[in-house]
């Protein structure tokens, strides 16, 4: 049930129902107590909607944009150094380069005949208990790592 | 004449990269950003630090907003949280230094002006003061319903609340404010006596 307070916050508030606005409308103008409280929420609703916005300091705008413009585009990925790319892509080239001259100097071009076949590889002598038990180890700290990342990027 | 590029322009050229975009966003909110900083953090400083980083953090998220809602919503969100995250972290009292300045201002707009800009100005002040002895969140109701002229919908978005809570909400909040202007009347009054 509602207060005669709240109604006529309501219906200065533009927040009333039409039916509620005819109603109390009705008991404004004929009851004084209705009016009386009408009165002065109209004035106060008055006062409270003609309060002036308050105004930040004139560097405001300037200090924002300072800070915005070393910020990266919002969207995209962080900008990159271009030298580390550039960095990173010349050792690819470089490695691949070598490795090619690297080839190239260990064929015996002197010899007619060239296998294709591939070397087989013998997995028993390869992949011993020791080696394959550490291979797992170093899995499950990992996945252990992994898992507490993503826990701590949850809770936070 | 220039005519303003519509919100959803301005954030189109600022996730495009464009700055001044940006700065025109910040022009046309920074006002109501501060005022409602201002009336929860109830300190300028603090206020315009808490601003500042609203729209800092509005910015690194821009592109997070999906233009489902008003963008001023969406930005009154960020200062709500914002806002509130900086009272937590600091723990301030509700009442702060710098409702000591606007009682002194009180008291010289009562003793040393008459007429109706005396009355205009004073009402002002005591509606200032008011507000500022309200809780963050009653403040925070009570200017974006006034003055960021939002709806009951719109505040219910900012303030992550159902429009019916933000309703009663802001019935008590004016409540509040009318006990308190109250006081504060019936203080001066006391002390003319």
């Amino acid at each position: 049930m509602k207060s005669i307070e709240e109604k006529i916050w309501d219906l200065v508030s533009g927040l009333a129902s039409p039916k509620e606005q005819e109603e109390l409308v009705a008991l404004i103008k004929t009851q004084s107590a209705y009016r009386k409280v009408y009165d002065e929420i109209k004035r106060l609703h008055s006062d409270l909607s003609s309060v002036a916005l308050e105004e930040p300091s004139m560097a405001f705008e300037r200090n924002v944009m300072r800070e915005i413009e070393t910020l990266p585009i919002p969207g995209r990925f962080p900008m990159v150094d271009q030298r580390i790319i550039r960095g990173i892509a010349g050792f690819f080239i470089v490695a691949i380069l070598s490795l090619l001259v690297a080839l190239f100097i260990q064929l015996d071009w002197t010899s007619s005949a060239v296998s294709f076949e591939m070397p087989e590889l013998n997995w028993d002598t390869r992949l011993n208990k020791p080696l394959l038990y550490a291979f797992l180890f170093a899995d499950a700290i990992l996945g252990l790592l992994f898992l507490d990342k993503l826990i701590r990027n949850r809770l936070s | 004449m220039q005519t303003k590029a519509p919100e959803s322009v301005l954030i189109a050229e600022a996730l495009g990269g464009n700055h001044g975009a940006f700065a025109e966003l910040i022009k046309l909110h920074q006002r109501y950003v501060f005022t409602l900083a201002l009336k929860m953090v109830k300190n300028r400083e603090d206020a315009e630090e808490v601003a500042q980083d609203c729209f800092v953090k509005a910015y690194r998220s821009l592109s997070s907003f999906q233009q489902q809602s008003k963008f001023s919503t969406w930005l009154y969100r960020i200062v709500f949280n914002t806002s509130m995250t900086f009272l937590r972290k600091n723990r301030l009292p509700t009442n702060s230094i710098d409702d000591e300045a606007s009682q002194l201002q009180l008291e010289s707009y009562s003793s040393n002006n008459t007429g109706e800009r005396v009355e205009k100005q004073s009402k002002y002040q005591y509606l200032q003061h008011a507000i500022a002895q309200l809780l963050p969140d009653d403040a925070a109701i009570i200017t974006l319903f006034y003055q960021g002229e939002q709806s009951l919908e719109e505040i219910g978005q900012s303030l992550q609340m159902n429009p019916d809570t933000v309703k009663v909400k802001l019935h008590r909040a004016r409540q509040r404010l009318k006990v308190q202007l109250e006081n504060l009347l019936n203080d001066e009054v006391k002390e003319l006596i």
